[in-house]
């Protein structure tokens, strides 16, 4: 019993993911359920402070998670998000095709889920944004797949090109994995810079990367760039089916409708890398240590987001599942990612915040290289 | 101002696109699924060259730490 509680809390996200797929397919005042749920996980995560360990392991020693049904979970929300974007389209389609609103719940789809045909502008706005927040959500299942080979790789990719995102899998790798807490990572932000500067600096500068290391490669190979074997070409491909089913439901209403889509669902990665690394510094060719990633496990930020917030152990260990990740002692604000996205949105209070951690992290665990580099920077920017 | 400029590129080229795609009728037409997919490569392609600008226009300075 105890093994099936600890393996099903990792399955909030999927199965709020679902409730706002019923939502958007329900239509009317549901439209709007991703926008409240999130509103509703700020308030739980910030409410519960409380730090659990990791899935942990049991008497002999064997981990507590159960693999093949956390694999199997991944691999389905695979499904799970294009069934999100159909519902989606869908009810653009409805939208541009001008189908009459109905006055209330008084359709059934396949005969037990009532609905109400048609929807208005207002409530199609609803479910652009419920779609955008559960789809980013989806990111990571896609980050956590990229730490693999194969098929499972290539799922990763799947996922992310349903944001229009699917160099992140090669650059998170490859480049964040690497380069992490140094300027060569777009994904690291700097201190003092804003989430809102951050989101697109960090989603081009991670296609930067992988465009680069596919024409250093093709290039050694004695291939052109424009191949089918570029990485970097193939990963927006990738996105074509999604592109089409919006553009085919909607044109330029469709169009609209993904690309607010693609904004939310790439600005929540972008805050969570925002958030996992904030300000910390490395200097170049020093290895990557536990103090270098902010540790975020409040009860609900681990629950949902499957332990992404073991940061530290993470990156010491890319490849371990996020069921066997713990709390190694890196620093930990004690927030949890809702509540610390509420304060990212406001770079002010943001800035105000972090800049006594970054203080007490350049006091106590900055390196002398790390803290001359970090003093450079507090001066440009007025931590100091 | 790397970046500034490049954005302003990428918006005019963007509006040249989607100009273009309603002239060619893509956008009116885009309910017939062959249509419909051409005009879909035609906005991927598009997103690629975008993303292409960007990175020949701004160079690396938007991702310097220090100020020049």
């Amino acid at each position: 019993m105890k093994k099936i509680l600890i393996n099903a809390r990792y399955w909030f996200a999927p199965f709020l993911i679902i409730v706002t797929m019923f939502g958007v397919l329900m239509g009317g005042m549901f439209s709007w359920i991703g926008l409240l749920l999130l509103g509703v996980g700020i308030v739980i995560d910030t409410l519960l402070k409380f730090r659990p360990a990791g899935a942990g392991y049991d008497n002999n020693g064997e981990t507590m998670g159960v693999p093949w049904l956390q694999n199997s979970i991944m691999y389905g929300m695979l499904g799970i998000f294009v069934l999100l974007q159909l519902a989606m389209a869908w009810r653009v389609y409805q939208y541009v095709s001008g189908v009459p609103v109905s006055a209330g719940f008084d359709h059934m789809m396949f005969g037990i889920l009532p609905f109400q045909n048609g929807i208005t502008g207002l409530d199609l706005i609803g479910a652009t944004l419920s779609t955008g927040i559960f789809a980013g959500i989806g990111i990571i299942y896609g980050h956590e797949l990229s730490h693999t080979k194969g098929f499972a790789f290539v799922i990763s990719r799947t996922m992310m090109a349903l944001s229009g995102k699917a160099h992140f899998s090669y650059a998170h790798v490859y480049n964040h994995h690497l380069e992490l807490a140094h300027e060569d990572d777009p994904a690291t932000s700097p201190r003092g810079r804003t989430i809102y500067r951050h989101y697109p600096l960090a989603g081009i500068g991670q296609s930067r990367f992988l465009y680069r290391m596919e024409k250093q490669r093709l290039e050694r190979l004695g291939k052109s760039w424009f191949t089918w074997e570029n990485r970097w070409l193939r990963g927006y491909a990738m996105s074509l089916p999604t592109l089409f089913l919006f553009w085919f439901a909607g044109g330029w209403i469709g169009l609209a409708s993904l690309a607010t889509i693609w904004l939310i669902s790439n600005f929540e990665l972008e805050a969570l890398n925002y958030m996992e690394h904030y300000g910390l510094i490395r200097e170049k060719g020093q290895p990557i240590d536990y103090r270098h990633s902010w540790d975020n496990s409040t009860a609900f930020t681990s629950w949902f987001f499957i332990e992404i917030g073991r940061q530290a152990d993470h990156h010491d260990r890319g490849e371990t599942h996020f069921w066997e990740l713990d709390d190694v002692g890196a620093p930990n604000t004690g927030w949890g990612y809702f509540t610390l996205f509420a304060i990212a949105l406001i770079p002010p209070l943001h800035h105000m915040y972090f800049k006594k951690e970054l203080a007490k992290w350049d006091r106590e665990r900055a390196s002398e290289g790390e803290r001359a580099i970090a003093d450079r920077l507090n001066r440009q920017i007025g931590y100091a | 101002m790397y970046s500034f400029r490049a954005i302003v590129v990428m918006l005019i080229f963007s509006a040249a696109v989607f100009y273009g795609m309603n002239m060619l009728g893509l956008s009116a037409a885009h309910t017939d699924p062959l249509m419909a997919l051409a005009g879909a490569v035609v906005l991927l392609v598009a997103l690629v060259i975008n993303v292409w600008i960007y990175l020949k226009l701004a160079g690396e300075h938007p991702f310097k730490w220090f100020k020049e």
